[in-house]
Protein backbone atom coordinates (compact mmCIF):
# COMPACT_ATOMS: atom_id res chain seq x y z
CA UNK A 1 0.00 0.00 0.00
CA UNK A 2 1.51 3.45 -1.06
CA UNK A 3 1.76 6.18 1.34
CA UNK A 4 -1.16 7.79 -0.74
CA UNK A 5 -3.53 5.13 -0.19
CA UNK A 6 -2.42 4.63 3.05
CA UNK A 7 -3.58 8.38 3.75
CA UNK A 8 -6.98 7.99 1.94
CA UNK A 9 -7.81 4.79 3.89
CA UNK A 10 -6.93 7.09 6.87
CA UNK A 11 -9.41 9.60 5.85
CA UNK A 12 -12.45 7.67 4.83
CA UNK A 13 -12.07 6.00 8.19
CA UNK A 14 -11.93 9.47 9.72
CA UNK A 15 -15.30 10.50 7.57
CA UNK A 16 -16.84 7.08 8.84
CA UNK A 17 -16.18 8.11 12.24
CA UNK A 18 -17.11 12.02 12.51
CA UNK A 19 -20.67 10.94 10.16
CA UNK A 20 -21.44 7.81 13.19
CA UNK A 21 -20.51 10.05 15.81
CA UNK A 22 -22.72 12.87 14.79
CA UNK A 23 -25.33 10.53 13.39
CA UNK A 24 -25.23 9.07 17.17
CA UNK A 25 -25.80 12.23 18.57
CA UNK A 26 -28.91 13.39 16.38
CA UNK A 27 -30.42 10.15 16.18
CA UNK A 28 -33.18 10.15 18.85
CA UNK A 29 -33.84 13.91 18.10
CA UNK A 30 -34.89 12.17 14.15
CA UNK A 31 -36.30 9.66 15.17
CA UNK A 32 -38.50 12.10 17.35
CA UNK A 33 -39.82 14.06 14.24
CA UNK A 34 -39.79 11.10 11.95
CA UNK A 35 -42.14 9.42 15.02
CA UNK A 36 -44.63 12.63 15.40
CA UNK A 37 -45.45 12.35 11.52
CA UNK A 38 -46.41 8.16 11.59
CA UNK A 39 -48.05 5.84 13.78
CA UNK A 40 -46.15 2.66 12.81
CA UNK A 41 -42.97 1.86 14.08
CA UNK A 42 -42.14 0.13 10.96
CA UNK A 43 -42.94 3.09 8.92
CA UNK A 44 -40.47 4.79 11.08
CA UNK A 45 -37.82 2.28 10.46
CA UNK A 46 -38.27 2.37 7.02
CA UNK A 47 -38.09 6.50 6.47
CA UNK A 48 -35.01 6.41 9.46
CA UNK A 49 -33.05 3.87 7.04
CA UNK A 50 -33.51 6.14 4.41
CA UNK A 51 -32.37 9.28 6.22
CA UNK A 52 -29.62 7.85 7.50
CA UNK A 53 -28.70 6.07 3.83
CA UNK A 54 -28.92 9.59 2.48
CA UNK A 55 -26.81 11.20 5.10
CA UNK A 56 -23.99 9.07 4.52
CA UNK A 57 -23.95 9.06 0.64
CA UNK A 58 -24.29 12.90 1.21
CA UNK A 59 -21.87 13.74 4.02
CA UNK A 60 -19.20 15.05 1.78
CA UNK A 61 -20.86 17.64 0.89
CA UNK A 62 -21.55 19.06 4.08
CA UNK A 63 -18.93 21.64 4.80
CA UNK A 64 -19.87 22.48 8.58
CA UNK A 65 -20.29 19.76 10.72
CA UNK A 66 -21.94 22.29 13.38
CA UNK A 67 -24.55 22.14 10.87
CA UNK A 68 -25.27 18.62 10.78
CA UNK A 69 -28.02 18.74 12.90
CA UNK A 70 -29.97 21.10 10.72
CA UNK A 71 -28.73 19.45 7.36
CA UNK A 72 -30.06 15.80 8.56
CA UNK A 73 -33.68 16.96 9.96
CA UNK A 74 -33.65 18.82 6.33
CA UNK A 75 -33.05 15.14 4.78
CA UNK A 76 -35.20 13.82 7.02
CA UNK A 77 -38.42 15.76 6.18
CA UNK A 78 -37.23 15.30 2.18
CA UNK A 79 -37.33 11.78 2.85
CA UNK A 80 -40.47 12.00 5.13
CA UNK A 81 -42.57 13.80 2.34
CA UNK A 82 -41.16 10.97 -0.43
CA UNK A 83 -42.52 8.38 2.38
CA UNK A 84 -45.72 10.06 2.04
CA UNK A 85 -46.45 10.50 -1.41
CA UNK A 86 -45.67 6.88 -1.75
CA UNK A 87 -47.85 5.71 1.10
CA UNK A 88 -50.76 8.29 1.44
CA UNK A 89 -53.15 6.70 -1.03
CA UNK A 90 -53.47 3.37 1.48
CA UNK A 91 -52.64 4.74 4.93
CA UNK A 92 -53.89 8.10 7.19
CA UNK A 93 -50.38 10.31 6.79
CA UNK A 94 -50.22 13.74 7.76
CA UNK A 95 -50.50 16.64 4.79
CA UNK A 96 -47.70 17.77 3.48
CA UNK A 97 -47.94 21.39 5.30
CA UNK A 98 -48.48 19.64 8.49
CA UNK A 99 -45.01 18.05 8.06
CA UNK A 100 -43.87 20.89 7.10
CA UNK A 101 -44.77 22.86 9.92
CA UNK A 102 -43.39 20.16 12.16
CA UNK A 103 -39.96 19.80 10.78
CA UNK A 104 -39.82 23.60 10.56
CA UNK A 105 -40.78 24.20 14.63
CA UNK A 106 -38.54 20.63 15.20
CA UNK A 107 -35.45 22.06 13.76
CA UNK A 108 -35.78 25.17 16.15
CA UNK A 109 -36.02 23.23 18.85
CA UNK A 110 -32.97 21.05 18.70
CA UNK A 111 -31.48 22.15 21.90
CA UNK A 112 -34.76 21.31 23.40
CA UNK A 113 -35.15 18.10 22.05
CA UNK A 114 -31.11 17.09 23.77
CA UNK A 115 -32.53 18.70 27.05
CA UNK A 116 -35.88 16.77 26.74
CA UNK A 117 -34.09 13.31 25.91
CA UNK A 118 -31.11 14.13 28.68
CA UNK A 119 -34.28 14.04 31.77
CA UNK A 120 -36.08 11.21 29.79
CA UNK A 121 -33.20 9.04 30.98
CA UNK A 122 -33.57 10.23 34.58
CA UNK A 123 -37.60 10.25 34.98
CA UNK A 124 -37.81 6.92 33.17
CA UNK A 125 -35.84 5.38 36.15
CA UNK A 126 -37.92 7.05 38.20
CA UNK A 127 -41.01 4.83 36.97
CA UNK A 128 -42.14 2.17 38.72
CA UNK A 129 -39.94 -1.08 37.13
CA UNK A 130 -43.24 -2.96 35.88
CA UNK A 131 -44.91 0.23 34.07
CA UNK A 132 -41.10 0.71 32.31
CA UNK A 133 -41.06 -3.05 31.55
CA UNK A 134 -44.28 -2.81 29.89
CA UNK A 135 -44.04 -0.07 27.67
CA UNK A 136 -40.42 -0.84 26.89
CA UNK A 137 -42.00 -4.43 26.06
CA UNK A 138 -44.83 -2.85 23.78
CA UNK A 139 -42.26 -1.20 21.42
CA UNK A 140 -40.10 -4.39 21.31
CA UNK A 141 -39.74 -5.72 17.07
CA UNK A 142 -42.31 -7.89 16.25
CA UNK A 143 -44.70 -7.34 19.31
CA UNK A 144 -48.01 -5.75 18.65
CA UNK A 145 -49.99 -4.46 21.31
CA UNK A 146 -53.44 -7.02 20.48
CA UNK A 147 -50.73 -10.22 21.39
CA UNK A 148 -49.14 -8.53 24.16
CA UNK A 149 -52.60 -7.52 25.47
CA UNK A 150 -54.12 -11.20 25.28
CA UNK A 151 -51.01 -12.67 26.41
CA UNK A 152 -51.08 -9.87 29.60
CA UNK A 153 -55.19 -11.24 29.99
CA UNK A 154 -55.83 -7.38 29.45
CA UNK A 155 -58.00 -5.47 26.90
CA UNK A 156 -56.12 -3.74 23.61
CA UNK A 157 -58.07 -0.11 24.55
CA UNK A 158 -56.58 -0.71 28.28
CA UNK A 159 -53.01 -1.17 26.98
CA UNK A 160 -53.15 1.86 24.92
CA UNK A 161 -54.59 3.73 27.45
CA UNK A 162 -51.66 2.51 29.91
CA UNK A 163 -49.38 3.72 27.56
CA UNK A 164 -50.68 7.35 26.74
CA UNK A 165 -50.67 7.81 30.40
CA UNK A 166 -46.91 6.48 30.89
CA UNK A 167 -46.22 8.65 28.07
CA UNK A 168 -47.84 11.61 29.68
CA UNK A 169 -46.44 11.02 33.19
CA UNK A 170 -42.89 10.98 31.89
CA UNK A 171 -43.60 13.81 29.36
CA UNK A 172 -44.76 15.93 32.81
CA UNK A 173 -41.85 15.22 34.41
CA UNK A 174 -39.65 15.58 31.97
CA UNK A 175 -41.01 19.49 32.36
CA UNK A 176 -40.93 19.57 36.02
CA UNK A 177 -36.88 18.40 35.52
CA UNK A 178 -36.25 20.94 32.89
CA UNK A 179 -38.02 23.64 34.87
CA UNK A 180 -36.10 23.26 37.99
CA UNK A 181 -32.62 23.62 35.87
CA UNK A 182 -34.59 26.53 34.03
CA UNK A 183 -34.90 28.28 37.81
CA UNK A 184 -38.05 28.23 37.14
CA UNK A 185 -40.61 27.23 40.23
CA UNK B 1 -54.67 21.28 25.92
CA UNK B 2 -58.01 19.74 26.12
CA UNK B 3 -58.22 16.37 27.10
CA UNK B 4 -60.09 15.22 23.83
CA UNK B 5 -57.14 16.95 21.86
CA UNK B 6 -54.57 15.53 24.11
CA UNK B 7 -56.68 11.77 23.29
CA UNK B 8 -56.30 12.53 19.66
CA UNK B 9 -52.32 13.01 19.75
CA UNK B 10 -51.90 9.53 21.73
CA UNK B 11 -54.67 8.48 19.27
CA UNK B 12 -52.04 9.29 16.25
CA UNK B 13 -48.93 8.34 18.01
CA UNK B 14 -51.14 5.09 18.95
CA UNK B 15 -52.12 4.76 15.68
CA UNK B 16 -55.93 3.91 16.09
CA UNK B 17 -57.37 7.24 15.37
CA UNK B 18 -60.25 6.63 12.75
CA UNK B 19 -60.09 8.06 9.29
CA UNK B 20 -62.72 11.62 11.02
CA UNK B 21 -60.45 11.26 14.30
CA UNK B 22 -57.68 11.67 11.96
CA UNK B 23 -59.25 14.70 10.08
CA UNK B 24 -59.53 16.51 13.63
CA UNK B 25 -56.26 15.93 14.22
CA UNK B 26 -55.29 17.72 10.97
CA UNK B 27 -57.23 20.69 11.87
CA UNK B 28 -55.58 20.64 15.51
CA UNK B 29 -52.06 20.60 14.04
CA UNK B 30 -52.79 23.17 11.58
CA UNK B 31 -54.81 25.80 14.14
CA UNK B 32 -52.66 25.21 17.15
CA UNK B 33 -48.92 25.88 17.82
CA UNK B 34 -49.57 24.13 21.05
CA UNK B 35 -50.54 21.03 19.86
CA UNK B 36 -47.34 20.74 17.59
CA UNK B 37 -44.99 21.80 20.28
CA UNK B 38 -46.66 18.84 22.50
CA UNK B 39 -46.94 16.19 19.64
CA UNK B 40 -43.28 16.55 19.16
CA UNK B 41 -42.55 16.38 22.94
CA UNK B 42 -44.71 13.23 23.35
CA UNK B 43 -42.97 11.68 20.35
CA UNK B 44 -39.56 12.59 22.00
CA UNK B 45 -40.87 10.27 24.46
CA UNK B 46 -41.92 7.98 21.99
CA UNK B 47 -38.75 7.40 20.11
CA UNK B 48 -36.99 7.03 23.42
CA UNK B 49 -39.34 4.21 24.31
CA UNK B 50 -39.12 2.77 20.70
CA UNK B 51 -35.16 2.55 20.95
CA UNK B 52 -34.91 1.16 23.98
CA UNK B 53 -37.94 -1.19 23.16
CA UNK B 54 -35.91 -2.51 19.71
CA UNK B 55 -32.89 -3.51 22.19
CA UNK B 56 -35.51 -5.85 23.79
CA UNK B 57 -35.59 -8.77 21.72
CA UNK B 58 -37.04 -10.72 24.29
CA UNK B 59 -40.23 -8.21 25.66
CA UNK B 60 -42.15 -10.98 27.30
CA UNK B 61 -39.21 -12.38 30.02
CA UNK B 62 -39.40 -8.32 30.79
CA UNK B 63 -42.60 -8.90 31.99
CA UNK B 64 -41.90 -12.36 33.62
CA UNK B 65 -43.50 -14.32 31.29
CA UNK B 66 -42.06 -16.97 28.96
CA UNK B 67 -40.95 -16.31 25.22
CA UNK B 68 -43.75 -15.97 22.48
CA UNK B 69 -40.98 -17.35 19.87
CA UNK B 70 -41.31 -20.60 21.96
CA UNK B 71 -45.27 -21.01 22.30
CA UNK B 72 -46.40 -23.30 19.50
CA UNK B 73 -49.47 -21.76 17.08
CA UNK B 74 -52.45 -22.85 17.69
CA UNK B 75 -52.63 -25.27 14.49
CA UNK B 76 -49.62 -27.13 15.05
CA UNK B 77 -50.80 -28.36 18.59
CA UNK B 78 -54.02 -28.95 17.51
CA UNK B 79 -52.56 -31.16 14.40
CA UNK B 80 -50.54 -32.66 17.17
CA UNK B 81 -53.11 -33.33 19.64
CA UNK B 82 -55.06 -35.15 16.84
CA UNK B 83 -52.68 -36.93 15.47
CA UNK B 84 -52.05 -38.69 18.80
CA UNK B 85 -55.86 -38.69 19.70
CA UNK B 86 -56.14 -40.64 16.55
CA UNK B 87 -53.22 -43.09 17.09
CA UNK B 88 -54.70 -43.46 20.55
CA UNK B 89 -58.03 -44.97 19.03
CA UNK B 90 -56.35 -47.05 16.57
CA UNK B 91 -54.21 -48.84 19.43
CA UNK B 92 -57.70 -48.91 21.67
CA UNK B 93 -59.55 -50.75 19.16
CA UNK B 94 -56.90 -53.30 18.21
CA UNK B 95 -56.78 -54.45 21.78
CA UNK B 96 -60.02 -54.55 21.84
CA UNK B 97 -59.92 -57.09 18.76
CA UNK B 98 -57.08 -58.89 19.87
CA UNK B 99 -58.36 -59.57 23.28
CA UNK B 100 -61.82 -60.47 21.73
CA UNK B 101 -60.12 -62.74 18.73
CA UNK B 102 -57.13 -64.00 20.20
CA UNK B 103 -56.33 -66.89 22.51
CA UNK B 104 -53.38 -67.36 24.55
CA UNK B 105 -51.28 -69.62 22.87
CA UNK B 106 -51.01 -73.18 24.10
CA UNK B 107 -47.27 -73.98 22.65
CA UNK B 108 -46.42 -71.13 25.16
CA UNK B 109 -46.82 -72.27 28.53
CA UNK B 110 -43.53 -70.93 29.86
CA UNK B 111 -44.71 -67.38 28.72
CA UNK B 112 -45.86 -65.77 32.17
CA UNK B 113 -42.56 -66.87 33.85
CA UNK B 114 -40.81 -65.40 30.86
CA UNK B 115 -42.24 -62.49 31.48
CA UNK B 116 -42.26 -62.49 34.81
CA UNK B 117 -38.31 -62.97 34.73
CA UNK B 118 -38.04 -59.99 32.01
CA UNK B 119 -39.59 -57.86 34.73
CA UNK B 120 -36.73 -59.00 37.25
CA UNK B 121 -34.05 -58.51 34.98
CA UNK B 122 -35.70 -54.46 34.69
CA UNK B 123 -35.23 -54.60 37.98
CA UNK B 124 -31.85 -55.11 38.57
CA UNK B 125 -30.86 -52.49 36.63
CA UNK B 126 -29.75 -49.44 37.78
CA UNK B 127 -31.10 -46.87 35.68
CA UNK B 128 -29.74 -43.14 35.79
CA UNK B 129 -30.11 -39.67 34.99
CA UNK B 130 -28.21 -39.15 31.53
CA UNK B 131 -25.50 -36.32 33.19
CA UNK B 132 -25.96 -33.98 29.88
CA UNK B 133 -29.67 -34.14 30.68
CA UNK B 134 -30.36 -30.83 32.16
CA UNK B 135 -32.20 -30.64 35.47
CA UNK B 136 -34.39 -27.42 34.93
CA UNK B 137 -36.10 -28.75 32.06
CA UNK B 138 -37.49 -31.77 34.04
CA UNK B 139 -40.44 -30.95 36.08
CA UNK B 140 -40.10 -34.04 38.45
CA UNK B 141 -36.51 -32.87 38.74
CA UNK B 142 -36.48 -34.10 42.24
CA UNK B 143 -36.79 -37.76 41.29
CA UNK B 144 -34.39 -37.27 38.72
CA UNK B 145 -31.52 -38.28 41.89
CA UNK B 146 -33.65 -41.67 42.47
CA UNK B 147 -33.57 -44.76 39.96
CA UNK B 148 -36.66 -44.73 38.45
CA UNK B 149 -37.25 -48.72 38.70
CA UNK B 150 -37.00 -49.69 42.06
CA UNK B 151 -34.71 -52.44 42.65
Amino acid sequence: MTAVDQNETTAARDTREDFLRLYTRHELALRAFVRACLPHAADVEEVLQEVSLVAWKKFATLEDSTRFARWAFLIARYEMLKFRRAKARDRLVLDEDIVDRLAEEGMEEAPLRREQLEALDHCLEKLPRDRRNLAIAAYAPETSIRGLAARLGRSEGSLYQLLARTRLELLRCVERALAREGGQP
Amino acid sequence: MKPHELDLLHGHLNGTLSEADFGGLQALLRASAEARRTLRALATVDAKLQALGSLNTMPMQLLGMPALSRARPLYQWLAWSSMAAAAACVALALMGTLSTHVKPSPSRPDLAAEIRSSQNAIGRLSVKPPSLFPVWASPTAALLDQPRIPQ
